[in-house]
């Protein structure tokens, strides 16, 4: 299988097994998504042709333009917040630590718990009025403590952001870990001789090596931030007052709740549309980078 | 001398420092394991401190009873194992061919491919339904098997496709020139070197498929045959908070497979991880 001119079929042929599945599940629905957003489809009946009806409808809707900003303020925080902590968490466990197995599990677990269990133990140590962390504080403290995290609009946002860091930081931070694996002991030591400080040391020899790490783990991070669904959907349904409802959760809810489809579809084009374009810009950044430290 | 142990002072208080914020970060994981031996009255009392195991294991078994677990496991664990079967399987097949093969269709379809990974499934998910009733998939735990195919090859052949590369072609090369056909060189050469990286792409799809509710919630929402996630949302929505002993049962055993399994296979997990993110 290395001549490419005598073995170019049977490579063609070993790629269609994974390659139907991904086009009639995956690819194709999409592209249907695209076809239909420019209808005024209900899932029977008709299909009548409207261009760019719904589009205009969407930009139009004060609700629909919030869940986009949301989401992407969203997107961008956690895997800002998820990268800053997970190298910080890497950093310091690339060390001997007698219990650094230890301590890599317990980073990671939060992962392995399904989200719809992650949110609802969360609601029960958030809650306003009966949940723990404001119990406890409130007999720590000795007066009634009540801080609202999920229950205000003005805060869920920065809550569901908290939750979704602690949940993906795990294998962002294993990720890192192996990245630094990689940054040979004697380019460390060689810039301890020079005299660089450790900022120095981190940024001209640890940074570009670690670089394709860097690439992944802002990718694993925008995905699961501006894909977001599970996680408000459970722990808040979106609310309250509609302050933590995701562009997901908002497909998800015209989908399913109303027959306006190619509406909804429009809007699903949308979010495809801005995962695309900004994971490119930032693949094409990113390479350009590596690019430019690994000439 | 007195410089090094100063530095090892400074080691072992980061590491406490370190520890102390674990454990702070595991509160959610240990709120779960002992109030999933308290009686609903203790853990509204004291819902930190240990259980004085009056309960013994009468949440987990009421829990295994009323959440159907055994169904829902078998369900979940059947999802997960032929979607992982096959995607594995597959993945590593059309990841070798682009590995070993050049030319701009290969180097083409390895871009098209990583750019599945992106594709967010909400956008794809109305016509998927119509796609599923009719091959009279919905509300059918094959078809679910079958779209989540769809939705973590993307990532496997990806990590294949850099770890095959960074292995030495030597091997295969022998085995051609013994007159082994390419499917033959993959499955007895190929497959066995790849059992690290298979491990790490097992594991997140297996997290994955176990943690979902979106899809679950479209497809397979009025079948008999609900997963985890699936069942443990009903059950939250209709039942919510009124007994808490039941509900920490509940999610002590839905965690208790997970954790197992990641703690049983980190090293290979972590292995995998470096050589095929990291290099590729």
């Amino acid at each position: 299988m290395l001549d490419t001119n005598k073995y170019f079929w049977t490579g063609v042929v070993f790629l269609l097994p994974i390659s139907a599945m991904m086009l009639t599940f995956l690819v194709v629905p999409s592209m249907q998504t695209i076809a239909l957003s420019l209808t005024s489809w209900t899932g029977i009946g008709r299909i009548t042709y409207v261009g760019l009806e719904n589009y205009r409808i969407i930009m139009d809707d004060a609700s629909f333009l919030r869940a986009l900003k949301r989401t992407l303020f969203m997107g961008f925080s956690i895997a800002l917040l998820t990268n800053l902590f997970g190298l910080t968490l890497a950093l310091a466990l690339d060390r001997a630590f007698r219990t650094q197995k230890a301590l890599r599990a317990l980073f990671f677990i939060p992962k392995l718990i399904p989200i719809v269990v992650a949110a609802f133990i969360w609601k029960y140590m958030l809650d306003a009025n009966n949940g723990m962390i404001n119990k406890v504080l409130s007999e720590l403290l000795g007066r009634d403590v009540k801080l609202l995290l999920i229950d205000t609009p003005g805060n869920v946002v920065w809550t569901v952001i908290g939750i979704a860091v602690w949940q993906i930081v795990g294998p962002v931070m294993l990720v890192y870990l192996a990245a630094l694996q990689t940054v040979p002991h004697e380019l460390k030591e060689a810039g301890l001789i020079d005299g660089a400080n450790a900022w120095q040391r981190f940024r001209s020899i640890v940074l570009p090596l670690i670089a394709p790490g860097i690439t992944i783990n802002v990718l694993i991070g925008l995905a699961n931030g501006l894909k977001l669904f599970d996680l408000p959907f459970a722990l808040t349904g979106g609310g309250p007052a509609n302050a933590s409802e995701t562009l997901a959760i908002r497909i998800y809810s015209n989908a399913f709740q109303s027959s306006e489809l190619g509406y909804g579809m429009a809007g699903a084009f949308v979010l495809t549309g801005v995962v695309l374009v900004i994971t490119f810009v930032f693949v094409f950044l990113s390479k350009k980078y590596e690019g430019t430290v690994h000439g | 001398m007195n410089n090094r142990n100063h530095r090892n002072f400074g080691l072992i208080v980061g590491e406490a420092v370190f520890l102390l914020f674990a454990l702070l970060y595991s509160v959610p994981l240990y709120t779960v394991l002992i109030n999933a031996f308290k009686k609903q009255e203790e853990i509204g009392r004291n819902p930190l401190a240990f259980p004085s195991f009056e309960a013994g294991f009468d949440n987990l078994v009421h829990a295994f009873e009323r959440m159907e677990l055994l169904r829902t496991y078998g369900v979940t664990v059947a999802i997960a194992a032929m979607s992982v079967g096959y995607s594995v399987f597959f993945s590593a097949l059309a990841a070798y061919a682009i590995a070993r093969l050049r030319g701009r269709f290969f180097d083409g379809m390895f871009w098209l491919y990583t750019s599945f990974i992106l594709l967010p499934i909400q956008s794809a998910f109305i016509p998927l339904i119509f796609v599923l009733k009719r091959f009279e998939l919905y509300n059918n735990i094959f078809g679910l098997s079958m779209v989540y195919v769809a939705v973590t090859a993307p990532f496997a052949i990806f990590m294949y496709t850099g770890f095959i590369k960074s292995i030495s072609r030597e091997m295969e090369e022998s085995a051609v020139m013994d007159g082994s056909s390419p499917l033959r060189t993959f499955a007895v050469i190929l497959l066995p070197l790849l059992k690290p990286v298979t491990a790490t792409v097992a594991i997140f799809q297996i997290i994955y498929i176990w943690d979902d509710l979106l899809l679950p919630l479209v497809i397979l929402n009025s079948s008999d045959y609900p997963t985890i996630t699936l069942m443990l949302y009903k059950f939250f929505s209709t039942e919510g908070m009124t007994d808490l002993g039941l509900l920490f049962g509940g999610f002590f055993l839905v965690l208790l497979p997970l954790v197992v399994l990641f703690l049983f296979f980190q090293q290979y997990f972590v292995k995998g991880l470096t050589a095929g993110s990291v290099k590729g």
